[in-house]
Parts: C-alpha cells; structure tokens; sequence
C-alpha cells in the first residue's frame, strides 16, 4: 500500500513536486518567520542592560529610548548641564552618563558623551563593551567608532572621519572644518552600538561652534568668553573648559559642556530606588523632563512592531492554508481521472475503505516530504540569511535544532494536511461506492 | 460441482425502479466455459456486477463457489471477489503507470488465498503466464501497462485474471478493442490457461463469432425476462 502510494505520487511526479515545494515554502515560511521573530526579540532586548533609567527632555518613552539606545531620532529639547549635575548629585544615583546627538556619520549616528559611557554600557546579559583595537578617545579631536562602522568604510585606528549635521544619511552641511581621528574601535556587540560614532562632549560640541556664535547662544555666552582652539572652531564652545575646576585637562574637555544635552543614562546603588528617582526626575526639577525604564520602553516599542509581527505571521499561516488547499486540489484534481483506477483495484480485490486509505497515504506522503524540504528550506535559508542578518542587525537565527514550538507547528501542518486529505478521500469513497467495477467513462 | 447458480434473482440498480435483470435459473460448472451472449445494453454487465458482490443482493438468490454472496459483508464481499474471481474488462484493465508484471501481481497483493495457490514465486508465475500467453517476460514484462498496445494489455489482463488460479473469471467484452485475428488468438490462449488452472470462464459478449470457444453459448435475451423492456 505504501509503495503503491509512493509510485502513484511519482507517476504524478511533477503535479505533485509542486504541491511538495508549496507546502515546503509554507513550513519554511512558519517556522522562519518565528525563528526570525524570536531571535530579533531577543536581540532587541538585548541591545541595552546595566542601565536602570534614561533621563531626557519630556517626551515619549519609546522616542527617548529609540534616540538614545538606537541612535534612531534625537529626543526633545530643553536639558542643560545643570541638570545633568543635579541627577548626578542625588544619593540613589551611582553613574550618570551625559548623551548628545543630532549629528551623523555617513548615515550612522553621532553621539557626544564621556568616555565613562565604555565603563557602564551594558549589553545582553549585563556584558561591558570591548575595544577591538585602539583605546578611549582622550581629546575633543578623537573618536572611537562602532564595529559596523569600521567595517563598512574600512575605518582603522588613525583614520580622519568627517561628521555632518543632522540625522539623515545624506547631508549638504558637512562638519570638514572638523575633522576627527579614530581612536579606537569597538568590539561587535551586535547591538545599536556597532552603528555609532562616539565623540567627546566638546568635540559633538565642537562641531556646532560655526552654528553657535555667542549671540544666539544664551548658554555658552553665559558660561564664559574665551575663544581658543586650534581647529579653527569658534571658541565659544570652549568657553567652560577655562571655567573648569576640577584640574585634569582631560577630564575637563570630557565633563564640562555649556550646549543643551539630549539625555542622560543612569545607574543607580539600588534598583529599589528607581520609582524614587523617576518620580523625582518628573516631579521636582525644575526644567521637564522623563525618566525612562529602558526595559519598559522596550516592551512598548515591541508591542509596535510587534504588528508587523503579527502580519508577517498571519501570512506565513495564510501560505500554509493555500499551499494545503493546493494539495487538496492536486488530489480532487486527479479523481476523475483515477475512476478507473480504483475500479480495477476494487475488481482485485481493494475494499473501498483502502482505496480511502490510499488517498490519504498520498496525502500524509505529500506532506511528510514537504515538511522535510521544507526544513532543509529553512536551514539553507537562514544559512545564506545570517551573514547579512548580523551585519545589518546584529543578530543571528539558530540553523539546526527544532523547538518544541517548532514541532508543534510542524505536527500542526501535519494534522491539517491529513485532515484536508478527507475531503478528496470522501469523494473516492462515494466514486468508489457508485462506481463499483463498471466506471462510466 | 456448480461454480455459479442463479435462483429467482430479480435486480434493480438502488434508487431505480425498473428491474434490469431477472433470471428464473442459471448455472455454471466446474471447468465449463460458457458465453452468455446479447447486445448491448441488455443488462449483461450488470449480472457480472451482481454475480462479482459489488451490488446488494436478494438473499439466496446468487451462489458463488457454494457460497451465498447476500450473506457477505461488503468488507466480506470484496474479500471473496479477490480470493475467487478473475476479472477481465473490455478496455483499461491496467494500471497505466505500473508495469506489466506488478499489474498482474495485484491480486496476490489483496489475497492470501491466491497467493497461497501459487506454484511458484509470484514474480515467476507472472512471467510464466505472460509466456504463455505469448508474451516476452523480459521486455513486454517490465514495461508501463499505458507503453503496450490494446491486445497486449487483454493479455496481461487475463493474465492478472488468472494468477493464483481463481475459481471463476469473469470476463465483460474482454475482445471487443481487438480486431479480428488478435480477438480469436486472444480466446485460443485465454483458453488454454483456463482448462490448465481449471477455472470455469463465464464470458458476455455481444459478437456472435465468439461462439466456437466455448463450451456453451447462452443467449442473455433468453435467459433475462427483463430484457424486453430494458433494451
């Protein structure tokens, strides 16, 4: 019977390869699709940890988070120094890490920040940054840049970078009066990270000094008059660097910044204190500003692309119920023709409820093979799909190994494309009945 | 000893009224070798049908090999149509996409008993019977049935008919795609293995030039007192 099964498949071998490889593309297109899924969450909730609030201009919790972990946008307006300082004073707080951005890279974005941003960035389970080549940027003229941006223009350590205005890709402001060395290059993380450019606080800074004079700038004309530096930029911009108290010249470029800063990563002594410190944030400084829980930030930007999500999966599930539709009709399709088949079966000796059977092995055989190819679909796929996933996004999709979600939607298809087998195997059994031995053809 | 006995049966196809066959008596006997002759449309497929257990039967009324097929299970029935019928049709008796050989090895698949009654291994048996039949095992054998020509399929037919040596074959028009001297080498060799195995051959056909093969011709116009309003 199975052999029969098989080689009456194959007699209809090209009919029903197409049924196979529909079939194969829905189990690879289910099973990919939450593969995809799960792995893009994952990374995506991996992109940040070790950092319990972000501070910023008020705003929208998903848009501070996208500005400042994602590099994607830039937050609102209205944060200054000061209240960089106050956050930094509270008792609760452990770190806090200033942030600027606005700027870009050919495409990647630019952040301004001090060079205590590699001592407490976290990814993924709480692992710090590593340098892959080079070291800290040290003065306001250098720069340590993202693995992926290394990468992507062959960047190495020493290398002149120019930075332009501005988030988009493409720019007609080009920052070329100020130019930066890279100074070291970060280890992939396979987060936001690998995509930025970071600078100094005054070399971010730097790089508006054109833009601010001291006329239209309120704070750096309060913060002081002093204009000197060698790169040419308006010195506006250096004004607090002689205001600067604290002694070491290098510290002193890297905390001190009068320009207005977009938000503010902060470590806390106890994760207790968060709802303290967010309801401090929010409720007593005097300027408006969010405290953000990075990680319920993330949840809410999930549930917005989860839609997509949800799509993507609701058509992986509609190109499982056309394909198992198309094997349906593959095998209706054949009945007519086979009349006269299952008379001579029955003529030796076949009771109709095997010739039922038969239809449904057809069935079963169909599916069994498209779920294998299907399978080998996916590995093939994911196989070609990683380098680019990785380079792009950071993240890979597991080859091998079946889930036991995975399994269960593979038994799901399974059970569906013996169940839609029924339907052909219902109208071989009434053919079978009326027809006996005499088939009118 | 009586293969075949019809008492009394008065049929009608489920769901139609008109009675399409009704037979007081008839009977076939052991080896014999009867045709049952009419034209077309007189009913004489469907007696094949009633006698084969494909349709429900009046109790009593047919007896196959002593055995009252009314009383069978349709499983039952078909059971007992693979262990002790031979069928032989008019045309596409084959399975297109098999070869000659796994055609007539069919049989032997769906019946124990048949396949108990082989001398040989069942794939020697087949080629003997293709031989026999004047068939060349090794080419004609291994082919796709859909490949042979329409007397070398009826051949192949009677050969899956006779594998494991059934007790009746029943044959419907088995010669009327053959042209005249491939219809009479036909029976010559039909013949031959029918006496060899011993089965009775109960044959219909309409062609009136059939009748030298047999050992019996009966006219089905006679024999079924519908036949007047059927035809």
């Amino acid at each position: 019977m199975l052999s029969y099964a098989v080689q009456s498949l194959w007699n209809r071998r090209f009919v029903a390869s197409l049924t196979v490889l529909t079939i194969a593309l829905s189990v690879a297109l289910i099973l990919g699709v939450e593969r995809l899924r799960d792995s893009a969450r994952q990374s995506f909730f991996n992109s940040v940890s070790g950092i319990d609030l972000i501070v910023a201009p008020r705003g929208n919790d998903v848009q501070i988070l996208m500005s400042t972990v994602f590099g994607v946008g830039s937050t609102g307006a209205g944060m200054n120094w000061q209240n960089y300082k106050d956050l930094q004073a509270l008792d609760a707080v452990d770190w806090a890490v200033p942030l600027m951005m606005g700027d870009n890279h050919r495409g990647h974005p630019v952040v301004g920040t001090q060079s205590a941003y590699f001592d407490h960035f976290r990814y993924g389970a709480d692992q710090p940054l590593r340098f892959a080549a080079g070291r800290r940027f040290d003065t306001a003229e250098e720069t340590v840049i993202g693995a992926d941006v290394a990468a992507r223009f062959g960047y190495g350590v020493g290398t002149e970078i120019v930075n332009a205005h501005g988030t988009g890709a493409v720019s007609f402001e080009l920052h070329d009066d100020a130019p930066f060395t890279v100074s070291g290059i970060l280890a992939a993380t396979g987060t936001p990270v690998d995509r930025m450019v970071f600078v100094t606080l005054s070399g971010f800074d730097a790089l508006h000094a054109p833009l601010a004079s001291p006329q239209t700038d309120p704070l750096a004309a309060a913060s002081g008059t002093a204009p000197s530096h060698k790169n040419g930029a308006n010195a506006a911009t250096l004004a607090w660097k002689t205001d600067n108290g604290s002694g070491d010249a290098t510290q002193a470029h890297d905390t001190e910044v009068s320009a207005q800063i977009n938000g503010v990563f902060v470590g806390l002594k106890s994760r207790n204190a968060i709802l303290a410190v967010q309801r401090h944030v929010s409720a007593n400084t005097s300027s408006t500003l969010s405290a953000v829980m990075p990680n319920v930030a993330l949840l809410q930007l999930w549930a917005i692309t989860g839609t997509a999500e949800k799509a993507l999966r609701f058509m992986s599930l509609a190109v499982a119920v056309a394909s198992l539709i198309g094997m349906v009709v593959m095998l209706s399709a054949a009945l007519e023709s086979r009349r006269r088949e299952f008379a001579i079966l029955r003529s030796v000796g076949a009771t109709p409820k095997r010739i039922v059977g038969l239809i449904i092995m057809e069935a079963m055989l169909t599916t069994t093979a498209g779920i294998i190819v299907g399978l080998i679909f996916l590995i093939c796929a994911t196989g070609a799909a990683n380098p680019v996933l990785f380079d792009q996004f950071g993240f890979r999709i597991a080859m091998f190994g079946v889930s036991e979600s995975d399994s269960l939607r593979v038994l799901a298809i399974f059970c569906f494309g013996c169940l839609a087998s029924f339907l052909p195997a219902w109208r071989v059994y009434r053919i079978t009945l009326a027809d006996g031995l005499t088939t009118r053809l | 000893m009586t293969r075949i006995s019809i008492n009394d049966l008065s049929f009608a196809w489920p769901g139609q009224d008109q009675t399409v066959v009704s037979i007081d008596h008839f009977s076939l006997e052991a080896g014999e070798r009867l045709l049952l002759q009419g034209p077309s449309g007189s009913g004489k497929s469907t007696l094949l049908s009633a006698i084969s257990g494909i349709t429900s039967l009046p109790n009593g009324a047919v007896e196959v090999v002593g055995t009252d097929i009314a009383k069978l299970s349709s499983r039952r029935r078909d059971q007992f149509r693979a262990d002790h019928l031979g069928m032989i049709f008019q045309v596409f008796n084959l399975i297109p996409w098999m070869s000659a050989r796994e055609n007539i090895l069919l049989p032997i698949t769906y019946s124990k008993m048949r396949k108990a009654r082989l001398q040989l291994s069942p794939q020697a048996e087949a080629d003997r019977l293709l031989k026999a039949l004047g068939l060349d095992p090794a080419t004609v054998g291994l082919q796709p049935a859909a490949n042979l020509s329409v007397g070398q399929q009826q051949r192949v037919a009677a050969a899956r008919a006779l594998i494991g040596s059934p007790e009746v074959i029943l044959a419907d028009e088995p010669t009327s795609a053959l042209d005249e001297r491939a219809k009479h080498r036909f029976m010559d060799v039909l013949n031959q293995q029918v006496q060899d195995t011993g089965a009775s051959l109960l044959m219909v056909s309409h062609d009136e030039t059939l009748g030298r093969h047999f050992d019996r011709v009966v006219s089905f116009e006679k024999l079924n007192r519908c036949c007047a309003v059927a035809c």
